[in-house]
Parts: C-alpha cells; sequence; structure tokens
C-alpha cells in the first residue's frame, strides 16, 4: 500500500542556506501529523513544498504513491492548503470566494457544496458579506472552508491556529476532524495542548531535518513538552 | 473544459474585483481623460493638423492609462496575498495566464469605450469607425498580453510602478506605431485595403506578444 504523502532526501536551498536537508518523511493515509519545531526549522518550507507552492532543490515527494511533477494539476486538486496567508479576496463576499475556488477545482454542483461548508463553519449568515469586513477568526474559519471545499484527500495546515481564540480554534480542529472525508492531515503548530489532542503521531524538526518521529499513543502535554526540550537540547 | 472554466473564472474574478474597487476604475479612467484634455489645450492647431496628431493622442491616452490598469493585475493578488492560492490550485500557470489577460483586456476595452466617445467631443474627430475599432481591438490583445507578464515580473519589485512603464513601453512600441500608422490611414479616409501591412505586423506582435508569455509565464510566477 502507498503512503499518502512520501518525501525521498528532499533538500530545499535558498542561495546558500539549506531550508531542508534530506529530509525523508512518509505519512501513511488517515493518519493526522503534527510538525513541531522552533521557528526557523523548516516546518513551513515542508508545507510549500508539499503544497506544490515550492519545488524541492533535490529529493522526490510522492503523493499516493504518484511522484509530484512541477505542473501535476490532478495531484494538486487532491491537497487542500491552510497558510499563513488566508488566500481570500477581500473585495470579494465568501460565497464569491468559495465560487471562485469552486471553478478552479471543476466541483461538480458547487453551490450545493458551498453551502454546506459555509454552514459548517458557521458563516452561512454573512456569505453575502465581503471577507474584508471579517475578522482575522472568521477569516481563517473561511479560509478553512476553502481548504476543504473541494473535499481534499490531504490538508496541509500551515500553524492554522495563529490569531484564533480558544472557541474558534476548538471550532476549526473540530470541523477538520468530523469533516466526512477521509484524509491525511499535516499540520504545524507551536501549541502542545492541541498537538497532543489532535495528532496520531508528531515529528519535530531542527534546522531543516526531522530530528524525533513519535507516535502520540496518549502522551501528555508536560511529556511532549519534556521531548521537546530534550530534542532540541540534543539530548535526544 | 476544466482549463477554460478556470481562465474565465479568473477573468471574471479580476474584474468584479477590480470593478468594485471604484478608486482604480475611476481614477484610471480620470487619467485618460485628462491625457486628451491636456492634449486638447497643448495643441491649438487647425482641424487638419489635428487629424494627423489624433491618433498618437489616442494611442498615448490608451498606452498610459493601460499601463495602470495592467500594473493591477497582479497587485490585487499581492495585496490579498492570494497568488500561492492560485498556484497551489489545479490549473497550469499558461490557465491563469490567460485569464489574467482576459481580465486585463476587458478593463482596457471599458476605458476604450470611455475615451472614444470623449475624443470624438473634445477633437471633432470621429474614431468610431468600425475598423479603427478593429485596430484598436487587436493591438489591445497584443499590449495587454505582453504586459501581464511585465507586471508578473514587476510586482515583486519594490518600485514596480517604475519597472512596469520602464520594461514594458519600449517592448510595444512597434505594435503601437503600427496601430497609430493604421488608425492615421483611416481616419485619413482611407480603406481596409490600404493598411494590410500595418494589420499584418499588428496581428504578427499579437502572435508573439501571447506566445511568448504563454510560455514564459510558468517561470515568472513560480520561485
Amino acid at each position: 500500500m502507498s503512503y499518502a504523502i512520501e518525501c525521498k532526501d528532499l533538500t530545499k536551498r535558498f542561495g546558500d542556506f539549506k531550508a531542508l536537508k534530506n529530509v525523508n518523511l512518509s505519512v501513511d493515509k488517515n493518519r493526522i501529523l503534527a510538525i513541531l519545531g522552533h521557528n526557523g526549522a523548516g516546518k513551513s518550507t515542508l508545507i510549500r513544498v508539499l503544497s506544490t507552492i515550492m519545488h524541492p532543490t533535490e529529493g522526490k515527494v510522492f503523493i499516493d504513491g504518484k511522484e509530484l511533477k512541477e505542473d501535476d494539476t490532478l495531484l494538486r486538486s487532491k491537497i487542500g492548503l491552510l497558510s499563513h496567508n488566508s488566500y481570500l479576496y477581500s473585495n470579494l463576499s465568501a460565497k464569491e470566494n468559495l465560487k471562485f475556488y469552486s471553478s478552479l477545482y471543476n466541483l461538480k454542483d458547487p453551490d450545493k457544496r458551498i453551502d454546506e461548508i459555509l454552514k459548517k463553519v458557521n458563516l452561512y449568515d454573512r456569505r453575502n458579506d465581503r471577507v474584508g469586513t471579517y475578522s482575522r477568526g472568521m477569516t481563517q474559519r473561511l479560509s478553512l472552508a476553502r481548504a476543504l471545499l473541494h473535499q481534499p484527500s490531504i490538508l496541509l495546515l500551515d500553524e492554522p491556529e495563529t490569531g484564533l481564540d480558544r472557541d474558534s480554534m476548538e471550532l476549526l480542529w473540530e470541523i477538520v476532524r468530523t469533516d466526512d472525508t477521509e484524509r491525511t492531515v499535516i499540520f504545524t503548530s507551536h501549541n502542545f495542548q492541541s498537538t497532543v489532542k489532535i495528532c496520531d503521531e508528531f515529528i519535530i524538526m531542527k534546522k531543516g531535518s526531522v530530528v524525533h518521529r513519535q507516535d502520540n499513543n496518549g502522551i501528555t502535554e508536560s511529556d511532549l513538552e519534556k521531548i521537546y526540550s530534550e530534542v532540541n537540547e540534543g539530548k535526544k | 473544459m476544466n482549463y477554460w472554466k478556470a481562465v474565465f473564472a479568473i477573468a471574471k474574478k479580476d474584474v468584479i474585483s477590480e470593478l468594485r474597487n471604484r478608486e482604480i476604475i475611476s481614477s484610471v479612467l480620470l487619467f485618460a481623460v485628462l491625457t486628451l484634455i491636456i492634449f486638447h489645450f497643448a495643441f491649438t492647431a487647425d482641424q487638419k493638423t489635428i487629424l494627423s496628431l489624433a491618433p498618437g493622442m489616442l494611442w498615448v491616452a490608451f498606452a498610459f492609462s493601460g499601463v495602470l490598469s495592467i500594473n493591477r493585475a497582479f497587485i490585487s493578488e499581492k495585496e490579498d496575498n492570494c497568488m500561492e492560492g492560485l498556484l497551489a490550485s489545479p490549473v497550469s500557470r499558461d490557465a491563469i495566464f490567460l485569464g489574467k489577460a482576459i481580465g486585463s483586456i476587458v478593463f482596457m476595452l471599458i476605458i476604450e469605450i470611455v475615451v472614444f466617445p470623449v475624443f470624438t467631443l473634445l477633437y471633432n474627430v470621429s474614431v468610431i469607425n468600425p475598423i479603427v475599432i478593429l485596430v484598436t481591438l487587436l493591438a489591445t490583445i497584443g499590449f495587454v498580453s505582453i504586459g501581464i507578464l511585465f507586471s508578473a515580473l514587476a510586482v515583486n519589485t519594490r518600485a514596480r510602478e517604475m519597472v512596469l512603464p520602464i520594461l514594458f513601453l519600449p517592448t510595444v512600441v512597434p505594435l503601437i506605431i503600427a496601430a497609430v500608422s493604421a488608425t492615421s490611414v483611416i481616419l485619413d479616409g482611407g480603406k481596409f485595403s490600404d493598411i494590410t501591412q500595418y494589420m499584418l505586423i499588428i496581428v504578427a506582435f499579437d502572435i508573439i506578444f501571447v506566445t511568448v508569455p504563454f510560455i514564459l509565464f510558468r517561470y515568472i510566477v513560480e520561485e
């Protein structure tokens, strides 16, 4: 059986700086993987490479066993991405934004799906308001709706909790967990509390490399903090 | 099927988004009309001289207001940080180029629809002529297409408002000269057969200016 995502000797260079160094990572289907690490560890670069926004300098990425090529539109349709940026147009309403993305993803019966996903993120009543008038939390919820719109089998979330209050955070994770589609989720986070609650397994990155990988197995937040500190201090 | 659906979705989104931002459309239109008004007061010549200057004045207004509108093609993506969203979607890069180009052509046609009657009123020279409109339409296609490529190139530079015209205007000079010459012949009472060589130049540049960005666009928008 093929992995949902597999990276082989993945390296990403920016000039002389190596943001990713020979990353080897495989994620089984329908698993939730958390990526932890300090700022600059390479978490966001890894997400950007997996989402096809960036191309690796060396190495290969496989999605569902197929190698990701530069202009592979079919594989890109399997991926949903929630980034630091919302990728939403402030001059358009929530519904218009989702309608636009539904055309790019060639959705069948987009109106039904748009209404369904807007209800799920509690924005149905504000669907005709321009996104420029939304709060940070509402924008992030709509951004999640955009990422889930085409029911991707792989969902990539880059620090999805940034700027969200506790209620919005809980809603975000509830939507990710309860959405009907079976999917593999990879997310980056600095929040140990939600990480231990959500993930099936986690990796810790340091200076562009994956230095630790572990199954969740009911780990507590304090255990995770301890492991994280030890790994970053080089004790583990 | 999906290819063209995506192309027209991008074009439609750009047009709606720009029209909603009334500051942009109104300032571009005002700029085009002001250019014509300034020329009107600058050249107090007889009607024959005006007729010989008219095509040039018309295309100066189109070119400079066109630069402003083409500049917007990627600024809106940059302001909303949406370019990566487009790149992560299952749409080929050349479809993004075509969508952006069609959106900007529509925007530029709106400018031209306003400029034509204003020009006719100010100079008493009727430019609302089917052949002049055809020349303008064909020249607009090439003008905007190559402009989109330079706009994508300039959007990530600090002085993008300066960079775009510096790179773009010298490149479109042959196209503008051909359009001005063809318009001049028609306004002077010439027929379509009299402008065949200019039309061939415009069509040739259209083919080059659509094909080259179509191929090169992906290398500019990706890292």
